[in-house]
Protein backbone atom coordinates (compact mmCIF):
# COMPACT_ATOMS: atom_id res chain seq x y z
CA UNK A 1 0.00 0.00 0.00
CA UNK A 2 2.78 2.22 0.68
CA UNK A 3 4.67 1.94 -2.79
CA UNK A 4 2.05 3.50 -4.56
CA UNK A 5 1.51 6.38 -1.47
CA UNK A 6 5.60 6.87 -2.24
CA UNK A 7 5.01 7.21 -5.96
CA UNK A 8 2.62 9.99 -5.57
CA UNK A 9 4.23 12.12 -2.84
CA UNK A 10 7.47 12.05 -5.43
CA UNK A 11 4.84 12.83 -8.18
CA UNK A 12 3.23 15.61 -6.47
CA UNK A 13 7.02 17.14 -5.46
CA UNK A 14 7.96 16.69 -9.15
CA UNK A 15 5.11 18.92 -10.32
CA UNK A 16 5.35 21.40 -7.15
CA UNK A 17 8.92 22.27 -8.29
CA UNK A 18 8.01 22.77 -12.02
CA UNK A 19 5.09 25.05 -10.53
CA UNK A 20 7.93 26.65 -8.63
CA UNK A 21 9.81 27.18 -11.94
CA UNK A 22 7.98 30.36 -12.74
CA UNK A 23 7.29 31.83 -9.33
CA UNK A 24 6.03 35.21 -10.59
CA UNK A 25 3.23 33.06 -12.31
CA UNK A 26 1.72 31.96 -9.82
CA UNK A 27 0.93 35.71 -8.42
CA UNK A 28 -0.20 36.33 -11.94
CA UNK A 29 -2.56 33.35 -12.13
CA UNK A 30 -4.48 35.14 -9.37
CA UNK A 31 -5.44 37.85 -11.38
CA UNK A 32 -6.86 35.87 -13.92
CA UNK A 33 -9.90 35.16 -12.45
CA UNK A 34 -10.96 38.81 -10.95
CA UNK A 35 -14.65 37.95 -12.32
CA UNK A 36 -16.03 37.81 -8.42
CA UNK A 37 -14.00 41.63 -7.93
CA UNK A 38 -15.82 43.08 -11.03
CA UNK A 39 -19.59 41.56 -9.52
CA UNK A 40 -18.27 42.58 -6.22
CA UNK A 41 -17.91 46.45 -7.80
CA UNK A 42 -21.63 45.95 -8.88
CA UNK A 43 -23.05 45.36 -5.49
CA UNK A 44 -20.37 48.17 -3.93
CA UNK A 45 -22.21 50.14 -6.58
CA UNK A 46 -25.53 49.50 -5.60
CA UNK A 47 -24.97 50.07 -2.12
CA UNK A 48 -23.68 53.19 -2.13
CA UNK A 49 -25.31 55.59 0.19
CA UNK A 50 -25.48 53.24 2.98
CA UNK A 51 -28.77 50.90 1.53
CA UNK A 52 -28.75 47.15 2.18
CA UNK A 53 -30.14 44.40 -0.05
CA UNK A 54 -31.85 42.23 1.49
CA UNK A 55 -30.66 42.38 4.85
CA UNK A 56 -26.72 41.88 3.22
CA UNK A 57 -24.30 45.16 3.76
CA UNK A 58 -21.07 45.69 1.87
CA UNK A 59 -18.74 43.58 4.42
CA UNK A 60 -20.84 40.66 3.20
CA UNK A 61 -20.46 40.94 0.03
CA UNK A 62 -16.83 41.77 0.09
CA UNK A 63 -16.21 38.67 2.52
CA UNK A 64 -18.11 36.69 0.21
CA UNK A 65 -16.54 37.58 -3.18
CA UNK A 66 -12.98 37.52 -1.49
CA UNK A 67 -13.30 34.18 -0.03
CA UNK A 68 -14.78 32.90 -2.92
CA UNK A 69 -12.02 34.05 -4.88
CA UNK A 70 -9.78 32.12 -2.43
CA UNK A 71 -11.83 28.87 -2.94
CA UNK A 72 -12.10 28.97 -6.37
CA UNK A 73 -8.04 29.34 -6.37
CA UNK A 74 -7.59 26.42 -4.70
CA UNK A 75 -10.31 24.44 -6.63
CA UNK A 76 -10.13 25.44 -10.15
CA UNK A 77 -8.44 23.28 -12.55
CA UNK A 78 -7.83 22.67 -16.24
CA UNK A 79 -7.71 18.57 -16.08
CA UNK A 80 -10.53 18.60 -18.94
CA UNK A 81 -7.92 21.12 -21.49
CA UNK A 82 -4.83 19.08 -20.46
CA UNK A 83 -6.61 15.38 -21.12
CA UNK A 84 -7.76 16.26 -24.31
CA UNK A 85 -4.55 17.98 -25.31
CA UNK A 86 -3.00 14.33 -23.99
CA UNK A 87 -5.05 12.32 -26.09
CA UNK A 88 -4.15 14.84 -29.05
CA UNK A 89 -0.73 15.02 -29.01
CA UNK A 90 -0.27 11.55 -28.61
CA UNK A 91 1.13 12.10 -24.71
CA UNK A 92 -1.33 10.28 -22.99
CA UNK A 93 -0.51 7.01 -25.33
CA UNK A 94 3.19 7.36 -23.79
CA UNK A 95 1.93 7.91 -20.25
CA UNK A 96 0.00 4.70 -20.47
CA UNK A 97 2.67 2.68 -20.41
CA UNK A 98 4.23 3.78 -17.58
CA UNK A 99 3.65 1.77 -14.55
CA UNK A 100 1.69 4.48 -12.92
CA UNK A 101 -1.54 5.11 -13.78
CA UNK A 102 -1.95 8.63 -15.93
CA UNK A 103 -4.47 10.25 -13.80
CA UNK A 104 -2.22 10.26 -10.83
CA UNK A 105 0.03 12.70 -13.19
CA UNK A 106 -3.10 15.35 -13.57
CA UNK A 107 -4.21 15.28 -9.94
CA UNK A 108 -0.46 15.64 -8.82
CA UNK A 109 -0.15 18.72 -10.88
CA UNK A 110 -3.87 19.76 -9.64
CA UNK A 111 -2.43 19.84 -5.71
CA UNK A 112 1.21 21.20 -6.93
CA UNK A 113 -0.67 24.13 -7.75
CA UNK A 114 -3.00 24.15 -5.06
CA UNK A 115 0.49 23.72 -2.23
CA UNK A 116 1.59 26.76 -3.98
CA UNK A 117 -1.24 28.53 -4.59
CA UNK A 118 -2.14 28.58 -0.64
CA UNK A 119 1.78 30.11 0.41
CA UNK A 120 0.73 32.55 -2.36
CA UNK A 121 -2.55 33.29 -0.94
CA UNK A 122 -1.99 33.12 2.74
CA UNK A 123 0.55 36.38 3.48
CA UNK A 124 -1.41 38.38 0.56
CA UNK A 125 -5.08 37.18 2.22
CA UNK A 126 -3.06 38.50 5.87
CA UNK A 127 -2.58 41.85 4.45
CA UNK A 128 -5.90 41.96 3.05
CA UNK A 129 -7.20 40.97 6.19
CA UNK A 130 -5.30 43.80 8.29
CA UNK A 131 -6.03 46.10 5.60
CA UNK A 132 -10.15 46.32 4.99
CA UNK A 133 -12.40 46.93 7.82
CA UNK A 134 -14.92 44.80 5.74
CA UNK A 135 -13.59 41.90 5.17
CA UNK A 136 -14.84 39.76 7.92
CA UNK A 137 -14.35 36.02 8.29
CA UNK A 138 -15.43 33.82 10.72
CA UNK A 139 -13.38 34.15 14.04
CA UNK A 140 -14.88 30.91 15.35
CA UNK A 141 -11.87 28.16 15.31
CA UNK A 142 -14.68 25.02 14.42
CA UNK A 143 -15.92 26.81 11.59
CA UNK A 144 -12.46 27.70 10.28
CA UNK A 145 -12.07 24.53 10.39
CA UNK A 146 -14.68 23.29 8.50
CA UNK A 147 -14.73 26.07 6.33
CA UNK A 148 -10.97 24.38 5.25
CA UNK A 149 -12.20 21.10 5.13
CA UNK A 150 -14.72 22.28 3.02
CA UNK A 151 -13.01 24.13 0.59
CA UNK A 152 -10.35 20.23 0.12
CA UNK A 153 -13.80 18.31 -0.28
CA UNK A 154 -14.48 21.15 -2.63
CA UNK A 155 -11.27 20.93 -4.43
CA UNK A 156 -11.26 17.28 -4.85
CA UNK A 157 -14.58 17.20 -6.06
CA UNK A 158 -14.33 20.04 -8.99
CA UNK A 159 -10.85 17.74 -9.85
CA UNK A 160 -13.27 14.91 -10.27
CA UNK A 161 -15.88 16.66 -12.14
CA UNK A 162 -13.95 17.93 -14.43
CA UNK A 163 -11.96 14.47 -14.97
CA UNK A 164 -15.42 12.97 -15.86
CA UNK A 165 -15.96 15.94 -18.96
CA UNK A 166 -12.16 15.03 -19.62
CA UNK A 167 -13.10 11.07 -20.06
CA UNK A 168 -15.46 12.60 -22.88
CA UNK A 169 -12.37 13.21 -24.77
CA UNK A 170 -12.32 9.75 -25.53
CA UNK A 171 -15.44 9.82 -27.77
CA UNK A 172 -15.41 13.92 -28.68
CA UNK A 173 -13.12 16.57 -29.67
CA UNK A 174 -14.69 19.34 -28.69
CA UNK A 175 -14.61 18.27 -24.21
CA UNK A 176 -12.89 21.84 -23.37
CA UNK A 177 -16.24 23.53 -25.08
CA UNK A 178 -18.81 21.09 -23.37
CA UNK A 179 -16.51 21.80 -20.00
CA UNK A 180 -17.20 25.49 -20.62
CA UNK A 181 -20.46 25.19 -20.90
CA UNK A 182 -20.72 22.79 -17.86
CA UNK A 183 -19.43 25.69 -16.08
CA UNK A 184 -21.50 28.12 -17.23
CA UNK A 185 -24.08 27.26 -16.27
CA UNK A 186 -23.13 25.69 -12.68
CA UNK A 187 -21.95 29.40 -11.86
CA UNK A 188 -25.08 30.12 -11.10
CA UNK A 189 -26.06 27.60 -8.71
CA UNK A 190 -22.68 27.54 -7.34
CA UNK A 191 -22.37 31.21 -6.06
CA UNK A 192 -19.79 31.97 -8.38
CA UNK A 193 -22.49 34.93 -9.66
CA UNK A 194 -23.95 35.22 -6.61
CA UNK A 195 -24.42 34.18 -3.35
CA UNK A 196 -27.26 31.68 -3.40
CA UNK A 197 -28.67 33.34 -0.21
CA UNK A 198 -29.87 35.97 -2.57
CA UNK A 199 -31.47 33.63 -5.23
CA UNK A 200 -35.06 33.27 -5.50
CA UNK A 201 -35.75 30.11 -3.11
CA UNK A 202 -36.77 28.02 -5.57
CA UNK A 203 -33.29 28.17 -7.32
CA UNK A 204 -31.73 28.00 -3.57
CA UNK A 205 -33.24 24.20 -3.25
CA UNK A 206 -32.34 23.07 -6.05
CA UNK A 207 -29.01 24.49 -5.84
CA UNK A 208 -28.43 22.69 -2.44
CA UNK A 209 -28.84 19.26 -3.93
CA UNK A 210 -26.47 19.90 -6.69
CA UNK A 211 -22.61 19.32 -6.87
CA UNK A 212 -21.60 23.00 -7.64
CA UNK A 213 -22.42 24.91 -4.29
CA UNK A 214 -20.30 22.48 -2.70
CA UNK A 215 -17.15 23.26 -4.71
CA UNK A 216 -17.35 27.12 -4.27
CA UNK A 217 -20.26 28.96 -2.38
CA UNK A 218 -20.60 26.15 0.38
CA UNK A 219 -16.73 26.75 1.39
CA UNK A 220 -17.01 30.63 0.50
CA UNK A 221 -20.36 30.70 2.92
CA UNK A 222 -18.48 28.87 5.89
CA UNK A 223 -15.26 30.75 5.92
CA UNK A 224 -17.17 34.12 5.66
CA UNK A 225 -19.44 32.94 8.75
CA UNK A 226 -23.01 33.34 6.73
CA UNK A 227 -23.78 29.73 7.34
CA UNK A 228 -24.63 27.92 10.86
CA UNK A 229 -23.07 24.84 12.25
CA UNK A 230 -26.38 22.93 12.47
CA UNK A 231 -26.38 23.46 8.32
CA UNK A 232 -22.85 21.85 8.05
CA UNK A 233 -23.44 18.40 8.14
CA UNK A 234 -26.26 17.96 5.88
CA UNK A 235 -24.04 19.56 3.26
CA UNK A 236 -20.82 17.62 3.77
CA UNK A 237 -22.73 14.80 3.55
CA UNK A 238 -24.22 16.04 -0.10
CA UNK A 239 -21.03 17.02 -0.98
CA UNK A 240 -19.18 13.70 -0.25
CA UNK A 241 -22.33 11.57 -2.11
CA UNK A 242 -21.30 13.97 -4.93
CA UNK A 243 -17.75 13.40 -4.72
CA UNK A 244 -18.24 9.57 -4.60
CA UNK A 245 -20.95 10.08 -7.38
CA UNK A 246 -18.42 11.85 -9.99
CA UNK A 247 -15.64 9.07 -8.92
CA UNK A 248 -18.32 6.35 -10.26
CA UNK A 249 -18.92 7.88 -13.08
CA UNK A 250 -14.96 8.08 -14.41
CA UNK A 251 -14.34 4.92 -13.45
CA UNK A 252 -17.19 3.95 -15.46
CA UNK A 253 -16.03 6.22 -18.50
CA UNK A 254 -12.78 5.61 -18.51
CA UNK A 255 -13.57 1.94 -18.60
CA UNK A 256 -15.60 2.14 -21.73
CA UNK A 257 -13.32 5.13 -22.92
CA UNK A 258 -9.99 3.18 -22.57
CA UNK A 259 -11.81 0.69 -25.10
CA UNK A 260 -12.50 3.57 -27.84
CA UNK A 261 -9.14 4.97 -27.34
CA UNK A 262 -7.35 1.68 -28.08
CA UNK A 263 -9.50 1.41 -31.40
CA UNK A 264 -8.34 4.43 -32.34
CA UNK A 265 -4.97 3.60 -31.44
CA UNK A 266 -5.21 0.60 -33.58
CA UNK B 1 3.92 52.84 -50.76
CA UNK B 2 5.72 50.03 -52.22
CA UNK B 3 6.68 49.46 -48.05
CA UNK B 4 2.78 49.41 -47.53
CA UNK B 5 2.34 47.55 -50.63
CA UNK B 6 4.86 44.71 -49.36
CA UNK B 7 3.32 44.66 -45.80
CA UNK B 8 -0.26 44.71 -47.04
CA UNK B 9 0.85 41.34 -49.09
CA UNK B 10 2.42 39.80 -46.61
CA UNK B 11 -0.58 40.28 -44.57
CA UNK B 12 -2.86 38.88 -46.96
CA UNK B 13 -0.87 35.88 -46.88
CA UNK B 14 -0.34 35.35 -42.92
CA UNK B 15 -4.34 35.64 -42.64
CA UNK B 16 -4.70 33.47 -45.87
CA UNK B 17 -2.64 30.74 -43.88
CA UNK B 18 -4.12 30.99 -40.69
CA UNK B 19 -7.71 30.76 -42.15
CA UNK B 20 -6.90 27.87 -44.24
CA UNK B 21 -5.07 25.94 -41.24
CA UNK B 22 -8.15 26.26 -38.90
CA UNK B 23 -10.88 25.38 -42.00
CA UNK B 24 -8.95 22.06 -41.16
CA UNK B 25 -11.17 22.28 -37.85
CA UNK B 26 -14.84 23.47 -39.41
CA UNK B 27 -16.20 21.48 -35.96
CA UNK B 28 -14.56 24.06 -34.18
CA UNK B 29 -15.69 26.60 -36.11
CA UNK B 30 -19.18 26.07 -35.18
CA UNK B 31 -19.11 24.45 -31.63
CA UNK B 32 -16.91 28.43 -30.73
CA UNK B 33 -19.71 30.18 -32.70
CA UNK B 34 -22.16 27.97 -30.68
CA UNK B 35 -20.08 28.54 -27.43
CA UNK B 36 -20.33 32.44 -27.74
CA UNK B 37 -23.86 32.84 -28.30
CA UNK B 38 -24.07 31.02 -24.65
CA UNK B 39 -21.70 33.44 -23.60
CA UNK B 40 -23.68 35.85 -24.56
CA UNK B 41 -26.81 34.87 -23.09
CA UNK B 42 -25.12 33.85 -20.09
CA UNK B 43 -23.68 37.75 -19.68
CA UNK B 44 -27.22 39.40 -20.05
CA UNK B 45 -28.12 37.12 -17.17
CA UNK B 46 -25.84 37.93 -14.78
CA UNK B 47 -26.30 41.38 -15.41
CA UNK B 48 -30.04 40.66 -15.12
CA UNK B 49 -29.07 39.18 -10.94
CA UNK B 50 -28.19 43.51 -10.37
CA UNK B 51 -31.42 44.76 -12.32
CA UNK B 52 -33.90 42.42 -10.01
CA UNK B 53 -32.32 44.38 -7.41
CA UNK B 54 -32.39 47.75 -8.72
CA UNK B 55 -33.01 49.83 -11.73
CA UNK B 56 -29.57 51.02 -12.48
CA UNK B 57 -25.86 51.00 -11.61
CA UNK B 58 -24.18 53.96 -11.31
CA UNK B 59 -27.30 55.23 -13.96
CA UNK B 60 -26.69 52.78 -16.11
CA UNK B 61 -29.77 51.29 -17.23
CA UNK B 62 -30.06 47.71 -18.22
CA UNK B 63 -30.93 48.53 -21.63
CA UNK B 64 -27.22 51.22 -21.48
CA UNK B 65 -25.61 48.05 -19.85
CA UNK B 66 -26.67 45.59 -22.69
CA UNK B 67 -24.74 48.29 -25.19
CA UNK B 68 -21.94 47.79 -22.58
CA UNK B 69 -21.52 43.83 -22.88
CA UNK B 70 -22.07 44.38 -26.77
CA UNK B 71 -19.51 46.25 -26.74
CA UNK B 72 -17.43 44.14 -24.81
CA UNK B 73 -18.56 41.02 -26.63
CA UNK B 74 -17.49 43.01 -29.99
CA UNK B 75 -13.57 44.19 -28.69
CA UNK B 76 -12.96 40.74 -26.69
CA UNK B 77 -13.97 39.08 -30.04
CA UNK B 78 -11.27 40.80 -31.90
CA UNK B 79 -8.94 40.37 -29.41
CA UNK B 80 -9.26 36.72 -29.77
CA UNK B 81 -9.40 36.29 -33.46
CA UNK B 82 -6.43 39.09 -34.20
CA UNK B 83 -4.87 39.27 -31.17
CA UNK B 84 -4.39 36.61 -28.65
CA UNK B 85 -2.91 33.94 -31.13
CA UNK B 86 0.12 36.25 -31.44
CA UNK B 87 0.32 36.87 -27.68
CA UNK B 88 0.17 33.29 -27.17
CA UNK B 89 3.08 31.85 -29.14
CA UNK B 90 5.11 34.66 -28.17
CA UNK B 91 6.08 33.04 -24.49
CA UNK B 92 7.52 29.71 -27.37
CA UNK B 93 9.22 31.90 -29.86
CA UNK B 94 11.40 32.85 -26.92
CA UNK B 95 11.66 29.42 -25.56
CA UNK B 96 12.77 27.49 -28.64
CA UNK B 97 14.92 30.48 -30.43
CA UNK B 98 12.26 30.79 -32.72
CA UNK B 99 12.47 34.71 -32.36
CA UNK B 100 15.93 34.66 -33.24
CA UNK B 101 14.75 33.27 -36.76
CA UNK B 102 12.06 36.12 -36.83
CA UNK B 103 14.26 39.06 -36.35
CA UNK B 104 16.22 38.05 -39.14
CA UNK B 105 13.48 37.93 -42.08
CA UNK B 106 13.53 41.40 -44.11
CA UNK B 107 10.21 42.96 -42.58
CA UNK B 108 9.99 45.07 -38.91
CA UNK B 109 10.16 42.19 -36.46
CA UNK B 110 6.65 43.85 -34.58
CA UNK B 111 4.80 43.28 -37.84
CA UNK B 112 5.79 39.56 -38.14
CA UNK B 113 5.66 39.15 -33.95
CA UNK B 114 2.47 40.77 -33.62
CA UNK B 115 -0.16 40.10 -36.63
CA UNK B 116 1.62 36.87 -38.34
CA UNK B 117 -1.55 34.62 -36.73
CA UNK B 118 -5.51 34.79 -36.73
CA UNK B 119 -7.96 32.80 -35.15
CA UNK B 120 -10.90 32.90 -36.75
CA UNK B 121 -12.73 30.32 -34.71
CA UNK B 122 -14.10 33.24 -32.42
CA UNK B 123 -15.14 35.60 -35.59
CA UNK B 124 -18.51 34.76 -34.65
CA UNK B 125 -18.31 37.04 -31.00
CA UNK B 126 -17.93 40.95 -33.00
CA UNK B 127 -21.09 39.96 -34.79
CA UNK B 128 -23.20 38.47 -31.28
CA UNK B 129 -21.65 41.44 -29.72
CA UNK B 130 -23.46 44.31 -32.40
CA UNK B 131 -26.38 42.29 -31.81
CA UNK B 132 -26.33 43.04 -28.38
CA UNK B 133 -25.69 46.73 -29.19
CA UNK B 134 -28.24 47.42 -31.23
CA UNK B 135 -30.89 45.43 -29.07
CA UNK B 136 -29.51 47.48 -26.09
CA UNK B 137 -29.78 50.87 -27.68
CA UNK B 138 -33.28 50.73 -29.14
CA UNK B 139 -33.79 49.79 -25.19
CA UNK B 140 -32.15 52.92 -24.16
CA UNK B 141 -34.60 55.72 -24.03
CA UNK B 142 -33.57 58.40 -26.06
CA UNK B 143 -32.90 57.80 -30.02
CA UNK B 144 -29.00 57.26 -31.52
CA UNK B 145 -28.22 60.72 -33.16
CA UNK B 146 -25.85 60.27 -36.63
CA UNK B 147 -23.17 62.13 -34.71
CA UNK B 148 -22.59 59.77 -31.84
CA UNK B 149 -22.79 56.61 -34.48
CA UNK B 150 -19.66 58.29 -36.06
CA UNK B 151 -18.15 58.98 -33.26
CA UNK B 152 -18.89 55.50 -31.58
CA UNK B 153 -17.15 53.85 -35.08
CA UNK B 154 -14.35 56.70 -34.70
CA UNK B 155 -13.78 55.47 -30.45
CA UNK B 156 -14.58 51.49 -31.35
CA UNK B 157 -11.84 51.83 -34.04
CA UNK B 158 -9.44 53.57 -31.44
CA UNK B 159 -10.53 50.25 -29.08
CA UNK B 160 -9.03 48.13 -31.95
CA UNK B 161 -6.12 49.78 -31.98
CA UNK B 162 -5.60 50.07 -28.10
CA UNK B 163 -5.86 46.45 -27.87
CA UNK B 164 -3.39 46.11 -30.42
CA UNK B 165 -0.86 47.97 -28.90
CA UNK B 166 -1.86 46.60 -25.38
CA UNK B 167 -0.88 43.12 -27.13
CA UNK B 168 2.29 44.45 -28.31
CA UNK B 169 3.41 45.79 -24.94
CA UNK B 170 2.18 42.37 -23.49
CA UNK B 171 4.40 40.60 -26.21
CA UNK B 172 7.43 42.69 -25.18
CA UNK B 173 7.00 42.16 -21.29
CA UNK B 174 7.12 38.63 -22.46
CA UNK B 175 10.75 39.00 -24.08
CA UNK B 176 11.38 41.04 -21.32
CA UNK B 177 10.74 37.83 -18.84
CA UNK B 178 10.70 35.19 -20.31
CA UNK B 179 7.30 34.18 -18.45
CA UNK B 180 5.12 30.87 -19.64
CA UNK B 181 2.00 31.75 -21.43
CA UNK B 182 0.45 33.06 -18.16
CA UNK B 183 0.17 36.79 -19.66
CA UNK B 184 -2.13 35.50 -22.22
CA UNK B 185 -4.20 33.90 -19.46
CA UNK B 186 -4.16 36.82 -17.48
CA UNK B 187 -5.53 39.57 -20.84
CA UNK B 188 -8.50 37.43 -20.43
CA UNK B 189 -8.86 37.78 -16.52
CA UNK B 190 -8.33 41.44 -16.49
CA UNK B 191 -10.64 41.99 -19.53
CA UNK B 192 -13.20 40.62 -17.48
CA UNK B 193 -13.29 44.28 -15.34
CA UNK B 194 -14.82 45.78 -18.72
CA UNK B 195 -18.16 43.67 -18.19
CA UNK B 196 -19.24 47.11 -15.97
CA UNK B 197 -19.04 50.56 -16.66
CA UNK B 198 -15.48 51.46 -14.96
CA UNK B 199 -17.23 54.00 -13.00
CA UNK B 200 -18.38 51.50 -10.42
CA UNK B 201 -14.79 50.72 -9.27
CA UNK B 202 -12.49 53.13 -6.71
CA UNK B 203 -10.37 55.54 -7.89
CA UNK B 204 -7.43 53.77 -7.86
CA UNK B 205 -8.49 50.92 -9.82
CA UNK B 206 -10.20 53.39 -12.31
CA UNK B 207 -7.24 54.99 -12.72
CA UNK B 208 -5.45 51.70 -13.71
CA UNK B 209 -8.00 51.07 -15.81
CA UNK B 210 -7.98 53.68 -17.61
CA UNK B 211 -4.00 54.76 -18.27
CA UNK B 212 -2.37 51.36 -17.48
CA UNK B 213 -5.13 48.44 -18.92
CA UNK B 214 -7.32 50.82 -20.83
CA UNK B 215 -10.52 48.35 -20.59
CA UNK B 216 -12.15 52.32 -19.98
CA UNK B 217 -11.07 53.77 -23.30
CA UNK B 218 -11.63 49.72 -24.83
CA UNK B 219 -15.36 49.19 -23.82
CA UNK B 220 -16.69 52.30 -21.20
CA UNK B 221 -16.31 54.92 -23.66
CA UNK B 222 -17.30 53.87 -26.77
CA UNK B 223 -20.51 52.45 -24.77
CA UNK B 224 -21.42 55.73 -23.46
CA UNK B 225 -20.81 57.88 -26.42
CA UNK B 226 -23.50 55.96 -28.20
CA UNK B 227 -25.70 55.56 -25.80
CA UNK B 228 -25.18 59.50 -25.23
CA UNK B 229 -23.75 59.69 -21.42
CA UNK B 230 -20.53 61.06 -23.35
CA UNK B 231 -20.58 63.69 -25.85
CA UNK B 232 -19.45 63.02 -29.39
CA UNK B 233 -16.20 64.97 -29.13
CA UNK B 234 -14.93 62.42 -26.28
CA UNK B 235 -13.42 60.40 -29.58
CA UNK B 236 -11.45 62.82 -30.52
CA UNK B 237 -9.77 61.94 -26.86
CA UNK B 238 -9.78 58.36 -27.70
CA UNK B 239 -7.52 59.20 -30.48
CA UNK B 240 -5.12 61.23 -28.97
CA UNK B 241 -4.56 58.37 -26.42
CA UNK B 242 -4.46 55.67 -28.88
CA UNK B 243 -1.51 57.92 -30.24
CA UNK B 244 0.62 58.08 -27.10
CA UNK B 245 -0.48 54.73 -25.92
CA UNK B 246 1.22 53.28 -29.03
CA UNK B 247 4.20 55.16 -29.25
CA UNK B 248 4.91 53.65 -25.48
CA UNK B 249 4.02 50.50 -26.65
CA UNK B 250 6.04 50.93 -29.86
CA UNK B 251 9.04 51.79 -27.84
CA UNK B 252 8.86 49.03 -24.96
CA UNK B 253 9.09 46.59 -28.09
CA UNK B 254 11.89 48.66 -28.76
CA UNK B 255 13.64 48.51 -25.94
CA UNK B 256 12.57 44.96 -25.22
CA UNK B 257 14.48 43.55 -28.41
CA UNK B 258 17.46 45.33 -27.24
CA UNK B 259 17.47 44.08 -24.07
CA UNK B 260 16.66 40.60 -25.97
CA UNK B 261 19.78 40.50 -28.35
CA UNK B 262 22.29 41.77 -25.11
CA UNK B 263 21.10 38.37 -23.46
CA UNK B 264 21.60 36.58 -26.52
CA UNK B 265 25.00 37.73 -27.35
Amino acid sequence: VTRPLQVFGTLVRAYISVVLEHPAAAFLYILTSVFPLVMLAGWLALLRGGATIRGWQSSGFVTYYVAAMVVNQLSRTWVSDTWEEAIRSGTLSAQFLQPVNPVSHYLADHMAHKVVDSAVIAPLLIVAISISQDLRFTTDPLMLILGVLATILGSAMNFLMALCCAMVAFWSEQTGQLYQVWVGIGAFLSGWIIPISLLPKVMQDIARFLPFLYTLGFPAQVLSGQVRGTAAPGAFLIGASWTVAFYSIYRLLRRHGMRHFQAVGG
Amino acid sequence: VGILHRYLTVLIIFVGSSVRQSLEYRTAFYVNSALGAFWLVWATQVARVYYSYANSINGWSYGNLLVLMGVYFIANGFRQVLFSPNLQRIGEYVRTGTLDDLLLKPMDSQFVVSLRYVDITHAADPLLGTVLVIAGSTRSSGGISGVALVAFAIALLSAFLLLYFLNLAMQAICVLAVSPDGLSQLMNGLIDSGRLPVSVYGPVLQAILTVIIPVAFIITTPASILIGKMPASTSAICIAFVATFGLCARLLWISALRRYQGVGS
